[in-house]
């Protein structure tokens, strides 16, 4: 029983996870017309590896500094407000969709 | 003569032995260092060609990088393969043949490949390393053998010419001061001989029965000691000139040539009541004289020294040999086979040993007669000698 509860929960939590990125971060991007693909490989010519993206991104979007935005300076930024364990989960979910790893031919 | 070459011997082994050892350690690290320089010179050789496929490939990955990925087609060369690590290493992508990659050095050979390492100016696709492997033909390792084997050969040959006219440099004084103290003991022992036969002649034409007993007595003892002098200066004389002595061979009796050596004996036997028992049978030798009497003399003198007062020596002839057996403290079967191993080793080891078994020793090899000891502690000691007729 305890069992079962479990796994819908963890179910429940990947699923909403999965949610999470497409439900909250892409539509307002794509709203605002700023591609999630290009910030990625801006990141990735930047840190390299995923351990480094992900801390760099994290600390971008936890603490937003306009001298480390990736971006083209447009003078004031955009802050985002999500928790560290949900920026977390959003930032695995975003690293598996763009990772280079496995892409090449 | 024979302990100043034993030990000039030694000390000139030590010598060589010492300088082949330097010499080839030397050989070693010159070979050592040589291959590492043609190792590095065939590594710098590749460095030219191995930079431009680097930036081919880092071309490449930048124009990957700038489609988004959406040209996801990673470049391939017939003259080289390559990797693309991240920052943590990480393979990104990889078409080398050998496994691990070493990222400490920039240029290296490992297994049968060259690896050659670039980081490029930006991080395309997260790659931090570019990695190009090349086979390499191994040509040169064939090339800096053949080097090392004939210069090495040079080199040694010229150190074993150095080797010999330092190791003539090392002993000339050795051999120096072993010739003068050869030369200085000849000279001496023989001028021992005169006197000492002096005294000798002069005893014997004494008439004895004439003589108060007391300096019978006395006379006695002189005669004794006059003739250990005599056996010690022959026995020197013989280890000194052996070498030169040649050997004339005659048939001996050697019935008739041990009653002689008895005879001369009896008075140091008498000395310590020793009775001597001849029992003879026919016997022959073919053998110089004066050597087979330094032999018999060694013998006779041992058996008159570890003998008990008031004991006896058996002296027994036979067809092809003889044996003399004394009643003394006798050689424990332990050390009876080492005398014989000692017997052998003389000839390599310096000294030490009594040289009257020495003596005996040579002059059985030199005739090709064999030495057997029989004991019992405490009860006797037999030296058999035989020979082959
Ligand atoms: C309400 C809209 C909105 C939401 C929701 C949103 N973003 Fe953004 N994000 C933006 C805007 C606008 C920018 C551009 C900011 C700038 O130009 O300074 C941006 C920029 C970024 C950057 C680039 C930062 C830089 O300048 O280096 C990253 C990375 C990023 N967002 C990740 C995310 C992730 C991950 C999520 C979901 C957890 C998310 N965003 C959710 C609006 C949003």
């Amino acid at each position: 029983m305890g069992r079962i509860t479990l796994i819908t929960l963890f179910c429940y939590l990947t699923l909403f996870a999965a949610d999470l990125f497409d439900k909250k971060c892409v539509p307002c991007h794509q709203k605002r017309g700023v591609g999630l693909k290009p910030i990625f490989f801006n990141y990735l010519l930047y840190h390299s590896s995923e351990r480094r993206v992900k801390r760099a991104m994290k600390e971008f979007l936890l603490h937003p500094d306009p001298k480390k935005s990736l971006l083209p300076k447009k003078g004031k930024i955009y802050r985002h407000h999500f928790d560290p364990k949900t920026l977390d989960k959003a930032l695995d979910i975003y690293w598996d969709r763009y990772k280079v790893i496995g892409k090449i031919k | 003569m024979a302990t100043s070459s034993l030990s000039e011997k030694k000390s000139l082994y030590n010598f060589l032995g010492l300088y082949i050892f330097l010499t080839l350690i030397i050989l070693l690290l010159a070979s050592l260092m040589y291959y590492r320089f043609q190792k590095e010179l065939m590594l710098s050789s590749h460095l030219p060609a191995l930079q431009n496929d680097a930036k081919e490939v880092i071309h490449r990955i930048r124009q990957m990088h700038e489609s988004l990925l959406e040209d996801n087609y990673y470049p391939r060369y017939s003259s080289f393969k390559s990797a693309i690590y991240d920052a943590d290493y990480v393979k990104i992508f990889s078409l080398l043949k050998g496994e691990s990659v070493d990222f400490h050095n920039v240029l290296y050979k490992r297994g049968r490949f060259i690896y050659f390492i670039k980081e490029p100016e930006r991080y395309y696709l997260g790659t931090k390393y570019v990695v190009i492997e090349v086979p390499d033909d191994e040509r040169w390792i064939s090339t800096t053998i053949k080097n090392i084997l004939f210069f090495g050969s040079i080199f040694l040959l010229f150190m074993a010419f150095l080797g010999y006219y330092l190791a003539k440099l090392f002993l000339r004084p050795m051999k120096n001061s072993f010739t003068l103290l050869n030369d200085f003991i000849k000279d001496t022992t023989h001028e021992l001989n005169t006197p000492v036969s002096t005294i000798l002649t002069n005893i014997e034409t004494i008439d004895k029965s004439k003589l108060d007993p007391k300096v019978a007595k006395k006379l006695g003892r002189i005669e004794i000691a006059a003739r250990t002098i005599s056996t010690i200066y022959k026995d020197l004389a013989y280890l000194l000139l052996h070498e030169k002595l040649p050997s004339t061979i005659e048939r001996i009796d050697m019935n008739e040539l041990l009653a002689q050596r008895i005879e001369y004996f009896k008075t140091l036997a008498q000395s310590k009541r020793i009775h001597i028992r001849f029992s003879k049978s026919p016997c022959y030798l073919q053998a110089d004289r004066q050597k087979m009497t330094r032999l018999i003399d060694n013998l006779l003198s041992n058996a008159i020294k570890y003998n008990k007062v008031g004991g006896t020596i058996r002296v027994v002839t036979f067809r092809n040999g003889f044996f003399i057996e004394d009643t003394g403290v006798g050689i424990p079967k332990s050390k009876q086979q080492e005398i014989f191993e000692r017997y052998k080793r003389l000839q390599s080891s310096e000294g030490g040993f009594g040289i009257g078994l020495n003596i005996v020793y040579l002059i059985a090899q030199e005739f090709g007669i064999h030495i057997a000891i029989d004991s019992k502690p405490n009860q006797f000691t037999r030296i058999t000698i035989t020979w082959d007729e």
